[in-house]
């Protein structure tokens, strides 16, 4: 108001001043008719920053998860669970070739040509049989109790015709 | 009222940086008070419309040389005067070329916009009228100054010109419009 009376001087523009400021009041109230520039074009929803890192970190342990599983399911069982191939030689005037068989491991592998010594001792509680094929016939070599018994049969029988030998 | 500085500064220079939406912000922020200025300026309601898009458009196209730091309202204000400007201009040749054309569309050209203009028909319509016969320099500096309570820095930042040239337009306004006023009928 200061500046205003200086630059109106002391010539009683007053009443000037107060029409003009009347005429400020009612354009106060004027509005422009609509929208003088467009809304912003709607986005894509973002996650916000601390939403998105949460979500990267929980993905982050899954995936950590997954591969632990994967790994665990890839690794060898332990032992007692698993049937696997035991390949053994065995020569002699019964078997002309190598023979393969599959055994329930109850416990370590034993050496080639070679009987556990719980197996020797009867210790192990289920029966273990080692199959040795040849060209024309089986062998079985029973591990379960006490010495192996050695059984042989021909591949067109499906019963061990003899014991053939036990092992000492 | 003229806006705070303070409430556009801030969308004004995220605009600047390339965020077209804050560009959206500031032209709600001051999309009216640029509408009132175009008013006080002399311009009817849909003149004064069209002014303030153009305005803005114009803003928007040159936010790249906004100045971070400056009085955004009165670098707006200040895009406002010139297409105000403009459309004085334009009305003036037109007015010339009725004139050439014969009295009938002299009267055409004299007849005023669709839209109005809000204070016509009131009291304060021999002030309005005295407001429009200013030289254009004073004009503005009246409506930016009495107005729209712009500061004197502000009514500068916004003609492109020194505050004492402020000064000394308003002054000069305020004589010219009394002695109108006494003119009129």
């Amino acid at each position: 108001m200061i500046a205003r009376n200086r630059e109106q001087g002391d010539d009683g523009l007053d009443g000037l001043v107060k029409d003009l400021e009347a005429l400020a009041h009612r354009l106060d109230a004027e509005r422009y008719p609509g929208r003088a520039w467009p809304l912003p074009a709607p986005r894509p929803a973002r996650l916000p920053a601390g939403t998105r890192a949460a979500w990267l970190a929980a993905a982050a342990v899954a995936a950590g998860v997954c591969a632990v599983l994967v790994f665990h399911a890839r690794a060898p069982q332990p032992a007692g669970d698993q049937v696997s191939g035991v390949r053994y030689q065995v020569s002699g005037e019964a078997s002309v070739g190598r023979g393969s068989a599959s055994v329930r491991r109850g416990s370590p592998d034993p050496a080639e040509g070679q009987v556990p010594a719980e197996l020797a001792a009867g210790q192990a509680p289920v029966p273990q049989v080692v199959v040795v094929e040849d060209l024309d016939s089986y062998s079985f070599i029973d591990l379960t109790a006490g010495p192996p018994v050695v059984s042989f049969a021909m591949k067109d029988s499906c019963s061990p015709t003899s014991v053939v030998a036990v092992l000492r | 009222m003229l806006l705070d500085r303070a409430r556009i500064n801030g969308p004004m220079d995220r605009a600047a940086a390339g965020d077209p939406d804050a560009f959206a912000a500031v032209a709600r922020e001051t999309q009216d008070e640029l509408f009132r200025l175009a008013l006080a300026n002399g311009l009817s309601r849909d003149d004064a419309a069209e002014a303030t898009q153009e305005a803005l458009l114009r803003a928007y196209a040159g936010r790249g040389g906004w100045r971070r730091g400056a009085d955004a309202m009165a670098w707006l204000c200040g895009i406002l005067l010139n297409v105000v400007r403009e459309c004085h201009r334009r009305r003036q040749r037109s007015r010339i070329l009725a004139a050439a054309d014969g009295p009938a569309a002299a009267d055409l050209a004299e007849q005023p916009a669709a839209g109005g203009r809000p204070w016509e028909a009131e009291s304060l319509g021999p002030l309005t009228q005295a407001i429009d016969r200013l030289p254009p320099r004073q004009r503005e500096a009246i409506a930016c100054r009495y107005l729209r309570q712009m500061s004197i820095r502000q009514t500068a930042a916004a003609m492109g010109c020194a505050e004492g040239t402020v000064k000394s337009a308003v002054s000069a306004a305020l004589e010219r419009l009394r002695e109108i006023l006494q003119e009129l009928p």
